[in-house]
């Protein structure tokens, strides 16, 4: 008996709808996004447009006004030993590209220790973050004593993204590893904090406690490991934004350094790609220490696709995103 | 004219509605435990895969997707349906947020649209491998082995909860696996071939059979030109699947499961593919296959003996619970009372299944809205010392061990009804 030549029909099917996906996959421009807006009369109005159904957010946050990224700058310098691997910091710059490219943020270069020393001195450091993954700073820019360029570049009101590392402890002098130095006192340096301030982390943790409940359900900011948290009970000037353990202890964290910024990320690299792209939407939301929610409006790119909000009579970041998860589109519109 | 009289009987004697019943109870169960269950691993990775497309990062651009792309071809369709229904696709759910727990692994969760929308297609797959293994049971044992296939596969609970709750792909790599055996049975090696190379490409548990198939074939026909067609067509299928990954340069994320399966490295639970075991394993079906071929054996129930068991000398060592879902229908493809204890192995690993989604660290979720109290989560939670008491681990074993022992005890089996008649 021989089986009829319809039971090749469901292979050919398979195929077909295989084939269909791939070319779904490496399509380059199957979904557009945009977002346009018109401010008029102390009033923005704005309207989301996509390809596809799925949901708007447009959150609208207060801010001092003193910062405003224009450009991130990522630290790599194979010269100078570090305490992440190298490998690992750059695949999450590579990706942290891509996530601020996805809410129409191209302002980013890639420095050495040389190339961000000389940047430092012509950038303007209210528009420019300074990004180290490395968990050491390199002696060039950092090294244990208060008059150094990146105290300078926060005192002149800088902005400085650490991520995976313990904030101002490790200075690196060399390509080996028995280069790197363990700084005392860095706390009072950055933060009139005692050093037990800044984690240190032998051991993964991660909190449960607490959260910034307006980050986490207008941004959709979800961290919680608190690996190289901040100790919030030793900042003043602070805005904690994910979740904090019941030490006090705050997974990521903006605090007022000198007259700028630091952004604490406390988790560990390795699981970078867990969070590099809620990294990616507080750079772009434009919050800084003294942000505090104003209004968040959700909506749908087909059912309700526009809506307006009146201009705070405060500083200000309006920030939209279409997506939840992982937004899928977003713009900065102040 | 035998087709069609085939058919005709089917109405008449009442085994079409017999088997549209049995589609309809299945379904009923897929979707009651569907709407409500959905275990919160992996599956949210589902949904950022999706919004990296929207994202129009393609399906490496932007980390998330870590298989061989078969599946994500099969996600950007599904995702494009979604984009163009509107519905949304998922959200962080505070609620699973546990102490120790990383952020995004395990309380990212699908909606239930997007669940429910992914979810069909892989019940889709479920009942299309149902009747895949009715034809080939129809073709090899008879309609009667056919339809009990097609029930005991298609109500089967662990079948159930691998779609429903788990939504895990694993049924796809078993649709093709299944579809190349009837490619091969009706003699269409190329045909094979290409079902072989997608299987392989979906997940690579498949790879023993098909080294098997190499003799089986070549007992099949006698013929070299005839097994190479198989052969090449796995080879250039496979080839084609990936080229537009090596082209894209990202060959190294799209081999990140399987190298981490084959390390030892990955999540801990997926030691199967050990480096010191697979090799012996290839080894031992590139030996079967020789005998295959020098024999002349083409009889099915052989080969899918001979599979079943090396593919179950694998999950001896326990690796995530939907990986044992391949031995189902190998199981059900021996012909005699022999697959009993298997099969009743599968009742109770299901039972065992859906109470380890429950325990706190890889947390069953219950979907908010269509239950209206706690008491649902509150049950399931009191099922985790039952979990913990019971260890998990050695049951999976146990499982591969009985399915290991099936194709034995069926020819123990064979020989004393024969010696008898």
């Amino acid at each position: 008996m021989r089986i009829p030549d319809k039971s090749i029909t469901l292979p050919v099917i398979l195929v077909v709808f295989i084939i269909l996906g791939a070319v779904f996959a490496y399509n380059p421009s199957p979904y557009t996004h945009g977002l346009d807006y018109d401010v008029h009369d102390g009033v923005v109005d704005y309207q989301f447009s996509s390809t596809i159904g799925m949901e708007t957010h447009m959150v609208i946050f207060s801010n001092s006004g003193l910062f405003d990224i224009e450009t991130v700058v990522f630290y790599v310098d194979h010269g100078y030993a570090s305490r992440n691997p190298w490998g690992l910091q750059e695949e999450m710059y590579e990706d942290m590209e891509m996530h601020l490219s996805v809410r129409s943020f191209d302002g980013f270069i890639y420095c050495t220790a040389q190339e961000m020393s000389d940047l430092m001195s012509i950038a303007d450091p209210s528009k420019t973050a300074l990004m180290f993954a490395s968990g050491s700073f390199p002696d060039l820019i950092y090294d244990g004593k208060a008059e150094c360029p990146l105290v300078d570049w926060l005192n002149r009101g800088g902005v400085v993204v650490n991520i995976s590392g313990c904030f101002g402890k490790y200075v690196s002098h060399g390509p080996d590893p028995s280069d790197i130095e363990e700084i005392e006192d860095f706390g009072d340096m950055f933060a009139e904090a005692d050093d037990d301030a800044f984690m240190d982390g032998d051991t993964r943790r991660y909190a449960d406690y607490e959260c910034n409940e307006d980050v986490r359900d207008s941004l959709n900011f979800m961290m919680n490991e608190i690996t190289y948290g901040v100790d919030l009970a030793w900042l003043d000037d602070r805005l904690p934004l994910g979740y904090v353990d019941e030490e006090g202890i705050s997974a990521a964290t903006l605090f007022k350094s000198g007259n700028g910024m630091v952004m604490n990320f406390g988790a560990s690299l390795s699981s970078h790609v867990h969070f590099d792209y809620h990294i990616a939407q507080i750079i772009v939301a434009g919050l800084d220490y003294t942000s505090k929610l104003i209004e968040s409006i959700d909506g749908h790119t087909r059912a309700d696709p526009s809506g307006s909000f009146s201009i705070p009579d405060c500083s200000y970041t309006a920030y939209g995103f279409i997506g939840d998860i992982r937004p899928v589109f977003g713009l900065r519109m102040s | 004219m035998t087709d069609h009289l085939c058919q005709r009987d089917c109405f008449t004697d009442g085994f079409v509605w017999k088997i549209a019943v049995v589609i309809v109870i299945g379904i009923m169960i897929r979707y009651t435990l569907g709407l409500f269950f959905t275990y919160p691993t992996d599956v949210n990775y589902w949904v950022i895969i999706s919004e990296n497309f929207f994202s129009d990062e393609g399906l490496y651009g932007l980390p998330g997707y870590y298989y061989t792309p078969v599946w994500g071809y099969m996600l950007a369709v599904l995702t494009w349906i979604a984009g163009m229904i509107g519905i949304p696709l998922g959200e962080y759910v505070p609620e699973l947020v546990r102490e120790g727990i990383l952020m995004d692994w395990n309380t990212a969760m699908p909606s239930i649209e997007y669940a429910m929308l992914i979810k069909t297609f892989l019940f889709i797959v479920d009942l299309l491998i149902a009747f895949v293994l009715y034809r080939i049971g129809t073709y090899v044992y008879g309609r009667r082995h056919g339809f009990l296939m097609f029930t005991i596969w298609f109500l089967c609970p662990f079948t159930i909860i691998v779609s429903s709750i788990r939504m895990m792909f694993e049924n796809v790599e078993i649709l093709f696996l299944l579809l190349a055996l009837l490619m091969m049975i009706q003699k269409r090696p190329a045909l094979a071939g290409i079902m072989m190379g997608i299987s392989l490409l979906v997940k690579p548990y498949g790879l023993f059979p098909g080294l098997l198939m190499i003799g089986f074939a070549y007992a099949q026909s006698g013929s070299v030109n005839y097994t190479l067609r198989y052969v090449l067509m796995t080879v250039v299928t496979g080839f084609l699947i990936m080229l537009p990954v090596i082209v894209s340069g990202n060959l190294e994320e799209a081999m990140i499961w399987l190298s981490s399966r084959s390390s030892g490295a990955g999540s801990g639970s997926g030691y199967n593919m050990t480096l010191y075991l697979m090799p012996v394993l290839v080894v031992l079906s590139l030996i079967g296959a020789l005998i295959f071929a020098k024999k002349e054996i083409d009889d099915v129930p052989t080969l899918i003996g001979t599979s079943l068991v090396i593919t179950s000398m694998m999950l001896l060592v326990p690796g995530n619970i939907q990986y044992y879902l391949l031995l189902l229908p190998m199981i059900l493809l021996i012909p005699s009372r022999a697959i009993v204890p298997a099969v009743l192995m599968f009742l109770i690993l299901s039972i065992f299944a859906f109470i380890s989604y429950s325990t706190w660290s890889s947390y069953l979720y219950v979907h908010e809205g269509l239950w209206g109290s706690d008491s649902l989560k509150t049950f399931v939670s009191y099922l985790y010392p039952i979990d913990s008491r019971l260890a998990y681990n050695p049951l999976k074993t146990i499982t591969a061990a009985i399915a290991l022992a099936t194709p034995f005890i069926h020819a123990y089996l064979w020989r004393v009804s024969d010696a008898h008649s």
